[in-house]
């Protein structure tokens, strides 16, 4: 019962009508395809990460970096506040994760052990201690205090000395910087420095040494257990959120109606009869019935021809059961058969039945907006004796076949006379779909609000992760 | 033979011994050129040996007789003369291509692309990519020329077997595999002559074969016109006195202006200011000449088409010395900024003062114009910049961290950048639409700037007696400096002019102006005549021989060019003349 108030409401909202109908298709099924052939170009983005010190910029009269670019030492005596020998990574550190880190060595903590380690901006004046000026954070080994934009410091963890690993690091998901002495975490403070941040060190007393570790090495700190321990307690807030038997039995049971999983909604049915109340199941199914089990047997059928390649047959089921829907035959709907028989028939390497079929239905689709650019890599198909290794394979993919499934199912709801029009919007998603796009928009919005830091989410990755 | 040269003096057997080496150079280049026999055997059989393709010509032996030859041999035929380059070719025994190119592209013209593809890996060129560029440039022929009759089976088999396997210019292949099913999209000459469209399609293929295979091989089309436009632009950037249009160079002889064309003579002496004249400037359509100075007034001056510039109105009002007039960019209105009293703003057809811009108690250093005359901009002695609408009403009032004595400020004229002085030794670049600022941190205390017309550079005068010329497109950076003027406590201004503003002109303390070469930095003339320092110089924009200078003297002085100089400048052209003649017929025997 819970389940079906709200999205009757929303409907009830939208102002929508059956041109937007036409659009919200065009929205949803055409951008999936695009979505396809960018999926290896989104796993391939990455970010740079720091290797090592930066030569270039660095306070040069002040210290000496290793021809390795991994150490620094203060090479002269320091008179005043001015003469710091400060030096960033030569990148900053990446942002779109859960967490970055770093750690220093002190090799030999000079005369005065005025040893700094932190994070500053781009713009960093480098002749001045990491925290001194403003965008800037620094944790300092001689009075083991935490600066961040200010010369008066506050007291935060012990001083450290020769022979110690110091690290720094950011928390990306509760916005914070954290430092580690000897591998344990010494304090934190809120990360309050928008924009790209560099790692930094700093040495100011005579002799001072330190070594950097950008994670060629094994860190002291256990960086990787820290992470694991924070998507914990993400998952313990998580689990702590308690739902009502009945949510779940209802989206899964409305992604079956919805996609004409006629079978296996049966299986489901049976086997969650002894487990769920009998009179929820009584209420569900006299409120789903009307909304989702529409044609549900038809759009079985459809589903199962079209999964098999056979869209001729298709067609013609479709063109005596819902003329409607084929009746634009520059519809979204018509678009995707065609481009489908199109597809079967370069598989079976068929290709110039396939030009000739291509030029019959579907070069009326090339110069339209919106197809354009979908029409043309279908065509490409043909430009290659494997296309399955092109950059068009996933056309051949069977959930190619499935895209187009869910698109003729979508249609024929759309067709439920006993929907209004205002409603039948609704109908181009599941509830689950819905509460999926609901989540992943949540994460982006809360990325957002971080300066676009941290992780976003992604349903193949948590499903991979078998979390 | 070998008795007939036993029988032969010394002298000439020496001469034979130095042909020798040559000869066997010029085989061995030529055997490792090319693969052919018979061109190997062709040139056996010449009588010449010097002609190899080690012989240079010119005196400086850097040009290779062969090269010039051929690039000669291909503008005879991109002008049209077939026969005199055919002609060219026998008599030299310089081919413009070799046997196998010549193959190549008889084949490109002739539409055999299997061939023309398998004779191009025959040449056998090492850059690999350059080869398969080609390829698929020969094959998407291929395929197009299929498309166009129908012939749809064998066009898949060229698109899926022959151009996609060569992994290159995949959008490409996409949209040739969409024009299989739209071919009307792709194909937009279905009604022209085959024949004509065929030819005109292969002519294409060539051009841009050219592009993709090295220029030895196939020699570029307009190769020496590019060479001789290059000389032509060289000497032009060389010439440090080119204050003239490009239409005066020639091919006749190499480029050079004399001095003659800078000018450097004293034309005309304005005496109407009663005291220090501090500032002047031409009006943008260099019809006019503002002026203002110590004695309180602004004078505009008018310039007649002889370049007589006499009187139009003296504009009195202000109680102060007038420091600065500026023309609005439509040259119908000046500012004139009082010292440390008022601005007013000046009708330049009447000479009424329109309007006065002040800030109770406080009082302007400096002023200029918004770029689309609407506004004023000011820099205001309590470290102010102040805007203003034309009718007083202030629209913004800026007082930053950086601001102190704003002693210059100017607006680029697209509007988007505001110009300052806000330190001694600090200019500021402040993007009024990004609203970021970007500095120029001098070493030395600025006294004033100019902006040159294109936005991208502007100058700055130094208390240490230099001027600096910084690009400001991007990061401000030096890219010059000159010296030699006098500055040590006055203000003293310079100014871009001449042709394509290739000229910094300044005044100096020394009573001179000081005219540089703007970008080798090299001082081209100093101009003496005033008795006093001179504080400002302006360029005529229109007149690129006309400049006029402001000094303590109390006068202005409009220079022009040297006539008597310019008169035996054209002697020496004529001995010039003769010089070359003699070279000439040198050079024919």
């Amino acid at each position: 019962m819970n389940s079906s108030p709200p999205p009757a409401n929303s409907a009830n909202g939208d102002t929508t009508n059956n041109g937007e109908n036409g659009q919200d298709l065009n929205l949803n099924f055409l951008d999936k395809i695009r979505l396809s052939a960018k999926r290896d170009a989104k796993e391939d983005e990455g970010e740079e990460l720091p290797t090592e010190l930066n030569t270039i910029n660095s306070a040069g009269g002040f210290l000496v970096v290793s021809p390795d670019k991994l150490s620094v030492k203060y090479t002269n005596t320091n008179l005043h506040g001015h003469d710091v020998g400060v030096v960033q990574a030569n990148k900053p550190a990446p942002i779109k994760c859960l967490t970055y880190y770093f750690e220093i060595f002190v090799k030999d903590s000079g005369i005065k052990g005025q040893i700094a380690i932190g994070f500053t901006k781009e713009s960093f004046k480098m002749r001045r201690q990491p925290g001194w000026e403003v965008n800037s954070c620094g944790y300092h080994g001689d009075d083991g205090y935490l600066y961040r934009g200010q010369g008066k410091g506050e007291p935060f963890g012990p001083k450290f000395t020769k022979d110690d690993a110091v690290g720094g690091g950011i928390n990306y998901a509760s916005q914070e910087f954290f430092f580690t002495k000897n591998g344990t975490i010494v304090g934190k403070i809120p990360k309050d420095i928008r924009g790209h941040l560099f790692p930094t060190v700093a040495v100011h007393s005579q002799n001072e040494e330190v070594l950097v570790n950008f994670g060629k090495k094994k860190f002291a700190f256990d960086i990787k257990g820290y992470e694991a321990s924070e998507r914990n307690k993400q998952q313990l807030a998580i689990e702590k959120i308690s739902i009502p038997p009945n949510i779940g039995y209802g989206l899964v049971k409305t992604y079956l109606l919805h996609y004409g999983y006629e079978e296996t909604l049966d299986a489901f049915n049976l086997a969650t009869k002894n487990t769920v109340p009998p009179i929820h199941i009584d209420q569900e199914n006299a409120i789903d019935e009307d909304d989702s089990s529409y044609a549900l047997k038809q759009r079985k059928n459809l589903r199962q021809l079209v999964r098999n390649g056979e869209i001729d047959t298709a067609l013609a089921e479709l063109q005596k059961l819902y003329p409607q829907i084929v009746q634009d035959d520059k519809s979204v709907v018509c678009f995707l058969l065609h481009c489908q028989k199109f597809i079967e028939l370069v598989r079976v390497g068929k290709l110039e039945e396939g030009v000739n079929y291509g030029r019959l239905e579907l070069a009326k689709f090339v110069g339209l907006t919106g197809f354009q650019d979908i029409v043309e890599d279908c065509f490409a198909l043909l430009a290659y004796e494997k296309p399955e290794e092109s950059s068009v394979w996933y056309f051949l993919e069977d959930s190619q076949r499935e895209l187009v499934a869910d698109a003729v199912n979508a249609a024929i709801l759309s067709t439920n006379p006993n929907k209004k029009d205002v409603q039948r919007s609704c109908h181009l998603q599941s509830h689950l779909e819905k509460l999926l796009r609901q989540l992943t928009v949540c994460c982006l919005e809360r990325r957002s609000l971080n300066g676009d830091q941290g992780e976003t989410f992604r349903l193949r990755h948590v499903l991979n992760n078998n979390r | 033979m070998g008795v007939v040269e036993d029988t032969e003096p010394p002298l000439k057997r020496a001469k034979r011994l130095a042909d020798e080496p040559n000869g066997f150079s010029a085989n061995s280049s030529v055997r490792g050129s090319s693969v052919n026999s018979n061109s190997l055997g062709d040139l056996m059989a010449r009588p010449l040996p010097s002609q190899g393709d080690d012989e240079t010509i010119g005196s400086k032996g850097v040009i290779r007789k062969s090269e010039f030859v051929r690039i000669i041999t291909r503008a005879l035929y991109s002008l049209g003369y077939d026969k005199t380059g055919a002609m060219l070719e026998e008599e030299s025994g310089i081919s413009l291509h070799n046997s196998t190119i010549k193959l190549f592209l008889q084949q490109v013209k002739d539409g055999k692309w299997d061939q023309s593809v398998k004779t191009l890996h025959r040449i056998g060129f090492p850059d690999e990519k350059a080869v398969k560029a080609a390829s698929f440039l020969l094959l998407e022929q291929k395929f197009l020329e299929f498309l166009k009759v129908e012939k749809i089976a064998d066009a898949l088999r060229t698109l899926r077997n022959e151009m996609a396997p060569l992994r290159i210019n995949t959008k490409r292949v996409h949209e040739l595999a969409s024009s299989l099913i739209s071919p009307s999209s792709f194909i937009s000459h279905t009604t022209s002559t085959p024949g004509k469209e065929s030819v005109n399609s292969r002519s294409k293929v060539l051009e841009e074969l050219q592009t993709l295979l090295p220029a030895s091989v196939i020699i570029p089309e307009k190769r020496l016109e590019c060479l001789v436009e290059n000389s032509l632009h060289i000497q032009r950037d060389s010439c440090v006195f080119h204050n003239t249009l490009d239409s005066d160079l020639s091919l006749y002889s190499d480029h050079q202006c004399g001095k003659h064309q800078i000018p450097s003579q004293t034309a005309q002496i304005l005496e109407s200011h009663t005291d220090e004249v501090w500032f002047l400037q031409f009006s943008h359509n260099g019809k006019y000449l503002a002026s203002s100075s110590k004695d309180q007034t602004a004078i505009i001056w008018e310039i007649s088409a002889d370049g007589h510039i006499s009187l139009k109105h003296t504009l009195v009002g202000h109680h102060k010395p007038v420091i600065a007039i500026l023309w609005s960019p439509d040259d119908r209105q000046v500012l004139t900024c009082g010292a440390e009293e008022v601005i007013r703003r000046w009708d330049v057809d009447s000479g009424d003062c329109v309007h006065m811009y002040e800030k109770g108690g406080i009082s302007p250093i400096s002023c200029g114009w918004y770029p689309d005359g609407q506004g004023i901009i000011a820099g205001m002695t309590d470290r102010s910049i102040c805007m203003w609408d034309l009718d007083g009403r202030e629209k913004e009032c800026w007082k930053g961290q950086r601001t102190q004595k704003v002693s210059d400020i100017a607006m680029t004229d697209d509007g988007k950048w505001l110009v300052s002085v806000c330190k001694d030794s600090v200019i500021s670049l402040f993007d009024r639409e990004a609203t970021v600022e970007r500095l120029i941190e001098e070493e030395d205390m600025i006294t004033s700037f100019s902006l040159s017309n294109d936005n991208k550079y502007i100058l700055v005068n130094l208390l240490n007696q230099e001027i600096r010329l910084w690009n400001i497109e991007g990061d401000p950076k030096i890219v010059s400096r000159y010296k030699g003027h006098k500055r040590s406590r006055f203000i003293i201004r310079s100014c871009f002019g001449g042709y394509k503003q290739a000229f910094i002109a300044s005044g100096s303390e020394d009573s001179q102006v000081y005219i540089w070469h703007r970008s080798t930095g090299k001082l081209i003339v100093e101009l003496p005549g005033h008795a006093g320092a001179v504080n400002c110089v302006s360029w005529s924009p229109t007149n690129l021989h006309m400049l006029a200078s402001a000094s303590d003297d109390g006068t202005i002085r409009i220079w022009g060019l040297d006539r008597i100089n310019q008169q035996n400048q054209k002697k020496k052209l004529v001995q010039g003349s003769s010089s070359n003649g003699v070279i000439h017929r040198c050079n024919g025997n």
